[in-house]
């Protein structure tokens, strides 16, 4: 299965000019919020007046608007995003470094985890139909209606606090010496564990209800009942015949998502303690601290962008239909 | 027969001992009973000794373990901004004095100082084995290198400012001379900030905005920064040489922890303070490990009104707003009863000695009092609806603005309610500390806003109102006693008779209530909770709470009796060796006559 240059092409370059819109939209949009970097050094009378005006030279604020966007496209043609204004004066790329391979280890776990499972569950669902599909359906839409960060605060309280088998938050035990990086990794997992079930819950809901709705939808189609009448098995028909064809809703879905991982969970992150890209833009946010936000947008774009590109690929690599278009 | 070696007294030893000799007569002949008889003297003697003076000596060890909410921003001494930044410096760097537990100054780098009469020099006499963690002296070039070089770079403005000139006659004596007489230098000789850095270190570092200072972090306070994971956790050793004696915990762990999970790591036994809500003492006081201790607090919620738009600017309107507003209610319904009212003069009540009780009930509850101002304003609910409006018209018709706070949220609600019944509408709007702080800085887009501030000292009282500009400060509340208020803060900065001091406080605060650019809804207090199954030395400071320096130091492993701690780090030799020492002398003796006698 090949697709043609033209289609190939036709993407990439619809992917360009989101990208340049995306630029341009990320240099405003951060200062388009209220207030400015340096009104987190309001209130304590040891910060004077010439304290902030000093860190507003040490930001570059004091520059005209122009120039300060000069500054944003070249860093970002060297891969550059400045310094961060919540670390001063530890770098952006180094803030990011240290924090989003937390977030894509989390998010990545939980895509798969939650991915596999739910594709699992929504066909089992669609195919044996009746009071088995009820249940499920219905515990799923329930599940989907619980907060996440509740869902976490609970598994706390209960597991962490009243069982004591998960630590109350954090990535890693606090001073721990690791004798080996097994024990580092096991320590991790320990931690993580609940983190990952609040969010697999989460993201399995929605990967289930749309696996089934694909999967009814495609089971109605003539050519399964001509299976059917060959005989062909109950899950030899869904696996082989429909699965292919109800999958597509679940790869936009997951690409997406996937694109996504990079800007974190932010609330799962901010209730269980987690280093990562939601809470890291979370205090951006909160701080006004544009470069990091500029990146941290930026980078998430990116990656979606990207995500998209791939899955139209992929599209036409599944679906012969759409590359003939 | 157990015999508890602590319960002898030493007559009780002597019978022992004489029960022994005997015993040691009729075993052993000659010159061995008295070897082994002295042998038995010399190690019990020590041994009792030694026993006794363990009894009162303090346990060593441990860890102790905090949690902040969030992660402090920076280790670099000059980029502070955050209260847990500052906190974090205070382990780890000397300052020049800090607040001892009773309020006042105490030698921290500087064992004692003094002010000249005329208030333009301070003279600081520097403790004289104070080390840095990589054990180099700390002498006073490296006090002068801090304050030139921070003046260099910009840094400490407040204080480089002022200074003229810097001397150091000798290593541990350093005089500031200042161009303008600064009395607060009396009540605040530079209490726990600013820290003073190595001169060793940072004189190679050329721009200190962009030294990040690593761990392990070279400073000269009781604790080192080892470790530090971002957003996860700190780690910090006491320092060995500590000029006040090495702390008795062997370390300071600061956990990263979310702030709706402190409490439940507090129940865990996770960590070993916190503060708490009101709403979680009675869930934390059933557990018998943990004490809870609620102070007054040096923190203020204010009602603040926007001094440049009308009606707000009315000095009358302002006082008619205060006696409308129900203190009491709000301190005991919104707070729980975990605030008192507020001092209409600012200052926080638990400063007692500066506190002029004279206006405390300048603005007791009084509706009646409120409409009277308002009609003899002019402001009459000309339509019928309810709400007042001024002579021209504009309706009495405003919004609050107030921070992501719940309480101070039911504390808007309650003055809604209060100020309805006198002819005033508010509408509560909840936004953004950002967004409220960016917003204040445009007059015309707000009326009211509900801060808080947390005041330090009372030369507070004229930060927060005076925007200093040297000979032009400006002040930004604008009626007849804000003239005086800018008048008498200057004229405290250079008074140094500590009772005309004291009564010009006593006057600064009479104009803040009278001119109302603030009023003072409440203090609330800080609720703290502390383990006491581990550690014992548990120390409040006003305006630190329970985490501060003397607890720092002076918490220690439960069990022992609390003596004064040890002002010297001397290497403390066993009292066993002694018994040792004793029983080779006679075992060389012993040896000496055997060999000599003659058979």
């Amino acid at each position: 299965m090949r697709i043609s240059g033209k289609y190939f092409v036709r993407r990439a370059f619809r992917a360009f000019l989101i990208l340049i819109v995306l630029i341009i939209l990320n240099f405003v949009l951060p200062r388009a919020m209220p207030g400015s970097p340096i009104t987190r050094f309001t209130g304590d009378p040891r910060l004077t007046p010439s304290f902030r005006q000093k860190m507003l030279e040490i930001y570059g604020l004091n520059k005209p608007l122009w120039e300060q966007f000069k500054d944003y496209l070249f860093n970002l043609i060297h891969l550059e995003f400045g310094i961060s204004y919540t670390f001063y004066p530890e770098p952006v790329s180094s803030v990011i470094k240290r924090n989003l391979p937390w977030s894509l280890f989390l998010l990545f776990l939980t895509i798969a985890i939650s991915t596999s499972i739910g594709v699992l569950i929504g066909m089992y669902a669609a195919w044996k139909g009746g009071g088995k599909d009820l249940a499920i359906t219905t515990a799923a839409l329930a599940s989907r209606s619980l907060p996440a960060f509740w869902v976490g605060m609970i598994l706390i309280l209960v597991f962490s606090y009243h069982f004591d088998l998960f630590p109350l938050s954090g990535a890693i035990t606090p001073g721990k010496i690791y004798l080996s990086p097994f024990e580092k990794i096991k320590d991790i997992i320990w931690h993580y564990f609940l983190p990952l079930v609040t969010l697999v819950v989460f993201y399995m809901t929605s990967t289930i209800l749309l696996m089934r709705s694909s999967m009814l939808e495609t089971l109605g189609e003539p050519y399964i009942l001509t299976a059917k009448a060959k005989g062909v098995s109950g899950w030899k028909i869904i696996a082989k015949h429909a699965f292919r064809n109800a999958i597509l809703p679940i790869v936009t879905n997951t690409g997406i998502n996937l694109g996504f991982a990079v800007s974190g969970a932010v609330l799962t992150e901010t209730v269980f303690g987690l280093p990562g890209m939601g809470t890291l833009l979370y205090q951006a946010v909160m701080n006004r601290d544009y470069p990091l936000l500029q990146a941290g947008f930026f980078i998430t774009s990116l990656c979606v962008v990207i995500a998209l590109f791939i899955i139209d690929v992929i599209y036409g690599f599944i679906d012969p239909r759409i590359r003939y278009e | 027969m157990e015999i508890n070696v602590l319960d002898l007294s030493f007559a009780k030893i002597y019978k022992i001992f004489l029960a022994f000799f005997q015993l040691m007569q009729a075993a052993f002949r000659g010159i061995l009973k008295y070897i082994v008889f002295l042998t038995l003297f010399a190690l019990l003697i020590p041994a009792n000794i030694a026993l006794r003076a363990q009894e009162g000596e303090i346990r060593r060890g441990g860890t102790l373990r905090l949690a902040y909410s969030t992660d402090v921003t920076t280790t670099n001494p000059f980029l502070v901004s955050l209260i847990q930044d500052f906190d974090l410096m205070r382990m780890i760097y000397p300052c020049m004095t800090r607040t001892g537990p009773d309020g006042l100054p105490h030698g921290d780098l500087a064992k004692s100082w003094e002010v000249s009469p005329d208030g333009k020099s301070i003279t600081f006499h520097l403790v004289e084995n104070a080390t840095w963690h990589d054990g180099t002296p700390i002498t006073s070039k490296d006090v002068r290198f801090t304050f030139e070089y921070a003046a260099k770079h910009g840094f400490l403005t407040s204080i480089t400012d002022n200074i003229e000139r810097i001397e150091t006659p000798d290593n541990y004596t350093i005089t500031f001379y200042f161009k303008e007489p600064d009395a607060n230098i009396i009540d605040n000789p530079w209490m726990d900030w600013p820290y003073i850095i190595p001169e060793h270190i940072w004189k190679d570092i050329e721009n200190p905005e962009e030294f990040e200072n690593p761990a392990p972090i070279i400073g000269g306070g009781p604790f080192q920064l080892v470790e530090r994971v971002p957003k996860q956790y700190i780690k910090l050793k006491a320092y060995e040489n500590y000029s006040y004696g090495r702390p008795y915990i062997d370390e300071i762990l600061i956990k990263i922890v979310p702030r709706g999970t402190i409490t439940l790591a507090l129940l865990k036994n996770e960590i070993d303070l916190c503060t708490i809500d009101a709403a979680e003492v009675a869930r934390v006081s059933a557990d018998p490990n943990i004490k809870i201790s609620v102070r007054n607090s040096t923190h203020i919620v204010q009602l603040a009104f926007n001094n440049l738009r009308y009606p707000t600017n009315l000095t009358k309107f302002r006082q008619a707003m205060a006696y409308a507003i129900d203190t009491k209610e709000i301190a005991e319904v919104a707070y729980s009863g975990y605030a008192s009212p507020g001092n209409p003069g600012f200052l926080p009540t638990v400063f007692e000695y500066w506190l002029n009780k004279d206006i405390q009930d300048m603005y007791d509850y009084n509706p009646d009092k409120a409409k009277e101002i308002l009609d003899g304003l002019n402001f009459i609910d000309r339509d019928g609806d309810g709400i007042r409006e001024t002579p021209n018209g504009t309706k009495l018709d405003f919004s609050v603005w107030i921070g992501p706070d719940p309480l101070r949220v039911r504390a808007a609600e309650l003055m809604q309610e209060d100020l309805a019944k006198v002819g005033i509408k508010i509408s509560i709007e909840t936004m953004e500390w950002r967004t409220l702080f960016s917003g204040k800085e445009d007059p015309t887009k707000w009326w009211l806003f509900i801060g808080g501030w947390r005041v330090h000292s009372p030369a507070d009282l004229r930060g927060i109102f005076v925007i200093e500009n040297g000979s032009n400060s400006e002040i930004w509340w604008h009626d007849e006693y804000a003239k005086e208020f800018l008048k008498v803060t200057e004229e405290w900065t250079r008074t140094f008779d500590p009772q005309k001091r004291r009564e010009q406080v006593f006057k600064m605060q009479e104009l803040i209530a009278k001119g109302l650019p603030y009023y003072t809804l409440v203090h609330d207090y800080d609720t703290f909770a502390y383990r006491i199954d581990q550690f014992e030395g548990w120390t409040f400071v006003m305006g630190y709470g329970y985490n501060n320096y003397y607890t720092w130091t002076h918490l220690h492993l439960k069990g022992e009796v609390v003596t004064k701690p040890v002002v010297e780090v001397k290497k403390v030799i066993p009292t066993w060796i002694y018994g040792l020492i004793v029983i080779a002398i006679i075992v060389i003796i012993a040896g000496i006559v055997l060999a000599t006698r003659k058979k």
